[in-house]
């Protein structure tokens, strides 16, 4: 995997799909008494979609293997495109995705940290995955984010995505030139 | 994980896993609001060992004392039963102690890892849980010591099922 390689990777992407646990969250799950289930994300991956969406247009959807409400509310804060939970089967549930997306594998990345996610990263123009993620996951993912999971690793995607395609925009905002407020 | 050599002689025998829900599914923890409504804290890896070892034909079964709604539905979101102790999980299960891989934390697991033919204490189970364990996790409770175990059984049995995951990945 040379730079160039992830550089190329990189800027053909348009579509970002992500996993939820372990991803968006430091794969802990909080279960209250009735059986509700809670989860922490990290806010910097809100800001960092945002500024995607403002300086590139990048479509944004979740893939989980989890069920519950919390997913739902998760996807709709995140103004994900797609939210697809309860996929048992995740490298089939990536490509029905993709076809009613309507985008090809090779213009989206997607970011997983465990066993199930191996089939959707081995078909993604992207694969990604976060420094604590099985260790088996880390040899299919090109990019590997110095974040955990939960503490922003969206936003360093996004970071990234953006560094490819649209560098002076992202030295704008680093400079203080421009917000995308 | 590191298991003494006396102890990986009955691994072979090994035909179920049974472990306990607070501290070592769990945290250990409980969290308390001011209105009395409270929370535990799971590791969702967790859920991916069970299913990696259920493939194995390993059966699971979990213990919790007087079992609460939460802990009802967290188990039937990862397709377990609970059971009030050790031993009404061996009789559910139908396998004598020495025919089961147990996992606990608690002072109470003492007897239940002496007897159990595969006896492993979270990393962090109070000492004389560890004492009594063939081997000690380096999760701790509610910090993926379960996925941990299933690996291992998993690794002893079916080597290549877990190199088949690792490689193409896996569905639940």
């Amino acid at each position: 995997m040379t730079a160039a390689d992830l550089d190329a990777r990189l800027r053909r992407i348009r579509l970002l799909v992500s996993d939820v646990d372990g991803v968006l969250t430091d794969g802990t799950l909080r279960m209250s008494a009735e059986g509700d289930e809670a989860r922490r994300y990290c806010q910097r991956d809100e800001d960092g979609l945002r500024m995607a969406r403002k300086i590139m247009g990048l479509r944004f959807a979740l893939l989980s293997a989890g069920n519950s409400d919390g997913l739902l509310g998760l996807g709709n804060r995140l103004e994900a495109e797609a939210i697809q939970v309860g996929a048992t089967n995740k490298e089939v549930a990536f490509e029905a995705m993709l076809q009613s997306l309507d985008t090809p594998a090779e213009e989206t990345a997607y970011v997983g940290d465990d066993l199930v996610d191996i089939g959707p990263l081995r078909l993604a123009g992207l694969a990604c995955t976060v420094c604590d993620a099985d260790p088996a996951v880390l040899p299919h993912a090109q990019l590997v984010t110095s974040a955990r999971g939960g503490a922003g690793v969206i936003y360093e995607i996004c970071e990234q995505i953006i560094r490819a395609q649209h560098p002076e925009q992202l030295s704008d905002l680093e400079s203080g030139k421009a917000s995308w407020n | 994980m590191e298991l003494n050599p006396i102890a990986r002689l009955g691994l072979r025998h090994i035909q179920g896993l049974v472990l306990r829900v607070d501290g070592v599914l769990t945290d250990g923890t409980v969290e308390h609001d001011y209105r009395g409504a409270t929370c535990r804290r799971y590791a969702v890896r967790d859920g991916i060992g069970f299913a990696l070892l259920r493939q194995t034909g390993c059966q699971i079964m979990l213990v919790a004392k007087d079992s609460k709604r939460d802990i009802a539905i967290r188990a039937e979101r990862l397709r377990l039963e609970v059971e009030e102790s050790f031993y009404a999980a061996l009789r559910r299960l139908r396998l004598r102690a020495s025919h089961v891989a147990y996992i606990g934390s608690e002072m109470s697991d003492v007897k239940a890892l002496r007897e159990a033919g595969l006896a492993v204490a979270v990393a962090d189970a109070v000492p004389a849980a560890k004492r009594a364990a063939d081997a000690v996790t380096e999760a701790g409770g509610g910090g993926g010591a379960a996925r941990e175990v299933c690996e291992f059984l998993v690794q002893e049995h079916e080597p290549r099922m877990l190199e088949q995951a690792r490689t193409c990945g896996l569905s639940l």
